[in-house]
C-alpha cells in the first residue's frame, strides 16, 4: 500500500510509488526512484509538499505505475475546467487522481489486469 | 397545478419524522431529563440503537474506548449528537428504497452524502471546531432536496439530469432552468418542515457557495468543501461527476493548511468505508 508523506519526513532509501511531477506536468522524479535526506531541499525548490511511497507492506501488486498515474491524471483532468489557484487545491487534486489510481489497479486486479 | 406550487404540496405531504425523533426532541427539551430516559427512548427502537452503538463504535468519532450501552453513547458524544446520529440513520431508512430511475441511484446518493458528512466533521475536527455535533448531519443531509425531486417528481427530475448532462451545467442550474426552483431550496423547505438545526439549514441551503449573504459561515463552509472532496474521490454518485472550484473566500476565511487533504486522505476513506456498511449494507 502506498502512503503520502510530507517531504519534512522522508528518510533515506524510501522508495517513490508515484512520480514526482511539476504543476506542468513534467516528471522530476520517477516512481521506484529511492529517496534520500537530500531531496527535502530540492523538493521544497520545486515546492512539493508531500510525496506518495512505498508503504513498508508494499508488494508489486501495490506500485503504482507511471502509466496508472498519467491514465488516472487524463480521466481525473477531463472532470475539472479549472486550474488550482494554491497548494491547498494542489493537494486535492492530488489526492483526486491517487483515489483514481487505486481505482484502477483495484479494478485491474478483479479483471486480472497485471500492470 | 404549476411546478412550485406541486413542490410546496409535495413538501406539505412529505413524510414526517419518525415517532421516535419527535419523542427523543420533547425529552431532551425537558430540562429535568435524564441519560437514563433517553437511552430508555432509543432502546425502544432496537435497529436504531444497535447501530447508533456501530456508529459511535467507528473511526468517525475517533472514541478510545469501546461503547458497549446506550448509556455510554450518551456520555460520550453528547444528547445532540446521538440525535442527529438517529435522524440520520431514519432519514436514510426512510429514503433508502425510493424508486429507482436509470439516472439515479438512491444508494449511490446516499454513498455520496455519507463522504460528505464524514469529511464534514473530518475537516471540522481537524480544525479543532469545539462543537461538532451537527457536522456529520449537516453533510449528509447537504442534498435532500434532491431526495424529494427524484421520490416526487421523477420524470421531470429525469429531464433535469439529462439537461445537466448534455449542457454541462450543474444540477442546480438545471433545476433553476426547468423547474424554477433548486434542491437546495427544496431541502430548506424540508429542513424547516422537520425542525431541523438552523446551522444544519443554512448548510443545506447555501452550501453550493458556502457563504451567507457573502460571509463565510463556519460549517456552510466545510460542507462546501467536503462536497466538492467526496466528488474529487469519486465517493458515491450525486447525480453530475461535475468538480467545481473551491470558494475562494472560504479558503481566506478557514486558513486550512496547504497539506490538509493528503493528511485526511487515509481517514477519509477508512471513515467513509465503515459509516458507508454501518448505515447502507446492513
Amino acid at each position: 500500500m502506498s502512503e503520502i508523506i510530507q517531504i519534512e519526513n522522508i528518510e533515506d532509501n524510501m522508495i517513490l510509488a508515484e512520480p514526482v511531477v511539476s504543476s506542468f506536468g513534467q516528471i522530476l522524479i520517477p516512481a521506484g526512484s529511492e529517496l534520500y535526506e537530500s531531496h527535502k531541499r530540492i523538493l521544497k525548490t520545486w515546492n512539493i509538499k508531500v510525496v506518495v511511497i512505498k508503504g513498508k507492506d508494499s508488494d508489486q501488486t501495490g506500485e503504482i505505475s507511471e502509466e496508472i498515474i498519467k491514465l488516472a491524471r487524463n480521466r481525473f483532468i477531463e472532470r475539472i475546467n479549472w486550474e488550482p489557484r494554491n497548494a491547498i487545491e494542489k493537494d486535492l487534486i492530488n489526492i483526486g487522481i491517487i483515489k483514481i489510481a487505486h481505482s484502477i489497479i483495484e479494478k485491474g486486479k478483479l479483471s486480472g489486469y497485471n500492470k | 397545478m404549476d411546478i412550485i406550487n406541486k413542490i410546496l404540496q409535495i413538501i406539505t405531504d412529505f413524510p414526517t419524522l419518525p415517532t421516535i425523533y419527535s419523542t427523543l426532541s420533547d425529552v431532551m427539551a425537558n430540562p429535568r431529563s435524564t441519560q437514563q430516559e433517553v437511552a430508555s427512548v432509543i432502546m425502544t427502537d432496537q435497529a436504531a440503537a444497535s447501530k447508533v452503538l456501530r456508529v459511535a463504535n467507528s473511526p468517525v468519532f475517533g472514541l478510545i474506548s469501546r461503547i458497549e450501552s446506550i448509556n455510554q453513547a450518551i456520555f460520550f458524544l453528547g444528547f445532540e449528537e446521538i440525535k442527529n446520529l438517529i435522524i440520520a440513520l431514519k432519514i436514510i431508512d426512510l429514503f433508502k428504497k425510493s424508486k429507482i430511475s436509470d439516472q439515479f441511484n438512491p444508494v449511490e446518493f446516499w454513498k455520496h452524502s455519507i463522504a460528505v458528512g464524514v469529511i464534514t466533521r473530518a475537516i471540522g475536527s481537524y480544525m479543532g471546531v469545539s462543537e461538532l455535533d451537527n457536522y456529520f448531519l449537516a453533510g449528509i443531509l447537504h442534498d435532500i432536496g434532491k431526495l424529494l425531486f427524484i421520490r416526487y417528481m421523477e420524470n421531470e427530475y429525469v429531464d433535469v439530469l439529462n439537461y445537466s448532462i448534455d449542457n454541462n451545467v450543474t444540477i442546480r442550474e438545471a433545476e433553476s432552468r426547468i423547474l424554477g426552483i433548486t434542491h437546495t431550496t427544496a431541502g430548506d423547505l424540508i429542513g424547516e418542515k422537520w425542525k431541523l438545526p438552523y446551522s444544519v439549514r443554512n448548510a443545506i441551503k447555501y452550501h453550493t457557495s458556502g457563504l451567507i449573504d457573502g460571509k463565510v459561515d463556519e460549517l456552510t463552509a466545510v460542507v462546501h468543501i467536503a462536497n466538492i472532496t467526496a466528488r474529487v474521490l469519486e465517493l458515491g454518485y450525486p447525480g453530475d461527476r461535475l468538480i467545481h472550484q473551491p470558494n475562494m473566500l472560504i479558503w481566506e476565511k478557514l486558513a486550512l493548511p496547504d497539506n490538509l487533504f493528503s493528511n485526511l486522505y487515509n481517514k477519509i476513506i477508512n471513515d467513509y468505508n465503515q459509516s458507508v456498511n454501518i448505515f447502507l449494507l446492513r
